[in-house]
């Protein structure tokens, strides 16, 4: 038995990502994770995950993330958010160590399926996992920043552009900023 | 917005840097972050359990802003 005054952390791919994986699903890691891989190592305590869910996977996400370990919403809850048009969001909490999962599903976003089109796969200590492409991070970064002015948000996006020499899908990602007025936040971020 | 810019040396660096590598630095960092809390709260809090210190780190994590 071990004699640490600190229990184990757990870390966020083997504790959210790993079982979304292994059970099939269409996902990709975005946030701060992905932008991590385009960019530099930082902490985090919370990993973005849009995700599409159908009828049949609401049962499969509450048994993979069930009590006592995880605090998953219920049924009702996961199905009012896969319902929504768009901006669908649900957490699920790792009890112990306090870890969190943002999930986003994403069934009738444009942007997620285009993600899951251009996805990059990556291994990590557990085995391969999804991530978003960079333009997917940064797009959805540039909406976050713009809704919650979090500085986070564009030091992540400065970052990836300052680390990331050449962007495979710049032009998508202009077209989309263009497209939903995200200019000034673009023009923003920008390394120096 | 001005952030401090990456000295060449490391983007250099983390454009070398495997995925696994990054994630080993940034579970480091949690690592460090969370055994400072632990520490924390055993000075400003003494005499709990082992269990009542994992729950106040454990709801201080899932409320922390990052």
């Amino acid at each position: 038995m071990s004699s640490s005054p600190y229990p184990p952390e757990g870390n966020l791919l083997d504790l959210f990502v790993r079982p979304v994986h292994n059970a099939g699903l269409r996902y990709v890691v975005a946030g701060s994770v992905a932008s991590m891989y385009f960019s530099e190592p930082r902490l985090t305590i919370d990993v973005d995950i849009p995700i599409f869910l159908g009828q049949r996977d609401l049962a499969l996400i509450e048994s993979l993330f069930g009590v006592p370990d995880y605090y998953c919403p219920p049924t009702e809850v996961l199905k009012v958010e896969s319902d929504r048009e768009c901006r669908g969001h649900f957490n699920v909490i790792h009890v112990a160590t306090g870890l969190k999962a943002d999930f986003y599903p994403g069934n009738r976003d444009e942007s997620f399926a285009w993600a899951l089109q251009n996805k990059v796969v990556v291994e990590s200590d557990s085995g391969p996992i999804c991530l978003a492409p960079a333009e997917y991070v940064i797009l959805w970064k540039l909406i976050f920043y713009r809704e919650g002015r979090s500085e986070k948000h564009l030091r992540d996006i400065s970052r990836i552009l300052a680390v990331q020499s050449d962007l495979p899908h710049k032009s998508y990602l202009l077209a989309q900023i263009r497209s939903r007025g995200l200019q000034d936040s673009w023009a923003e971020a920008q390394p120096i | 917005m001005e952030f401090e810019p990456l000295h060449p040396i490391q983007v250099e660096r983390f454009r070398l840097m495997s995925f696994q590598e990054k994630m080993a630095v940034s579970q480091g960092l949690f690592r460090m972050a969370r055994r400072a809390r632990y520490e924390a709260f055993r000075k400003t809090r003494p005499g709990l359990s082992q269990i009542e210190y994992d729950r106040l780190v454990a709801k201080e994590f899932a409320g922390a802003r990052t």
